[in-house]
């Protein structure tokens, strides 16, 4: 025992010496301070970010077996769901999990919204938030298209024909889009790219910013 | 910015280890305790193939564009649709730069709950309405 003590103690000093790792622990962990009328609806926020992770999680694994291919991706995810070992479970994760975190992102912004948490100096907080919201969107809404079923393809059809109301560049956004004129296998590929790289490492980012001006600001009070 | 010390907490502070972060852990539970039965009671459908020679009769998009949607469903030029969901959309991101009052309970600013009541309100009437046309 004196031992492992004596080790753990030269480890933290090594990292004290060098980043203050006791300073930082108290700060973070030991000494972090909350308000001491926090309550159960202070969870959601932290709940959407598990509800994140579990999508990461599942995403990846589903990553592994899907081809993102007209031909393929339908018979892709029915080998996850019917063959491989706890594929089932994975995409039944993935896919109903979206649906609550997009769920638990509104609980969590109707907390928000009704302890007016948002005011001075949190407007940023909310900013970065709305954002997580919009891009929580984008990530279902392009996570849709890709198991390439009827009501994945003519979902996405009317959906991105949306901005094409749009004055002077819509039709160029909507070609942008889907890669042509129709939904085809370029879309296919445009929207993967965009679910499994772009959305996430942004989320990540307005995550990271998210959480950063909360440490540096605190959680709001309850009334 | 300096971190908030205890003593400047109104009515006391607790520590976020481990008086909050198992409140948390207790809702993750309960969140993982409904997400994985749900996954077992409602498992993988056989789904019919994309077909882009053949337009389904009836399309919905998932729950939470219904809203969106239907108001595009609602307002006659799909440009004007679109433009009315732009300023939600901005008026949302923006809240914070237009409800600028101190104040913060709702009894307090009683224009400001009105509005915030009626627009969730909206959101769930047009997911419904949405649902069921």
């Amino acid at each position: 025992m004196e031992l492992i003590k004596d080790i753990n103690k030269k480890i933290l000093d090594w990292f004290d010496e060098r980043y203050d790792a006791r300073g930082w622990i108290r700060e973070n962990l030991t000494e972090k301070w909350v308000h001491k009328e926090i309550n159960w609806l202070y969870c959601f926020g932290g709940l959407s970010f598990l509800g994140f992770l579990l999508q990461i999680g599942t995403g990846v694994f589903l990553m592994m077996y899907y081809i993102p291919t007209p031909k393929d991706a339908l018979v892709s995810v029915q080998n996850i769901a019917n063959n491989i070992p706890f594929g089932w479970l994975f995409q039944r994760l993935h896919s109903i999990g979206a649906n609550a975190v997009n769920l638990l992102v509104m609980f969590h912004m109707l907390r928000v919204l009704y302890h007016g948490a948002y005011k001075k100096p949190r407007e940023l907080q909310w900013v970065s938030g709305a954002f997580l919201l919009l891009i929580t969107m984008a990530m279902s809404f392009t996570g849709y298209l890709l198991p390439w079923t009827q009501l994945s393809y003519w979902g996405a059809t009317i959906g991105t024909e949306m901005p094409g109301a749009a004055p002077i560049v819509g039709e160029w956004l909507v070609h942008l889009i889907r890669g042509g004129a129709q939904i085809t296998g370029v879309t296919l590929t445009r929207f993967y790219a965009v679910h499994v790289v772009v959305l996430p490492l942004t989320l990540v980012g307005f995550l990271g910013l998210h959480f950063i001006m909360i440490r540096m600001v605190g959680i709001s009070r309850p009334l | 910015m300096a971190k908030k010390k205890k003593e400047k907490y109104e009515k006391g502070a607790v520590p976020f280890i481990p008086v909050h972060i198992l409140k948390e852990a207790a809702a993750a539970y309960i969140f993982l305790g409904i997400l994985i039965p749900l996954s077992i009671l409602y498992p993988f459908e056989a789904m019919e193939p994309a077909n882009p020679f053949v337009t389904p009769e009836h399309i919905k998009p998932e729950w939470y564009f219904l809203a969106a949607y239907q108001i595009l469903r609602l307002v006659p030029s799909k440009a004007l649709g679109l433009t009315v969901q732009a300023i939600i959309i901005f008026a949302i991101i923006l809240l914070p730069f237009w409800d600028r009052g101190p104040e913060r309970p709702f009894r307090k600013r009683p224009l400001y709950a009105a509005i915030a009541i009626l627009s969730v309100a909206a959101y769930i009437a047009l997911t419904v309405w949405g649902m069921y046309s």
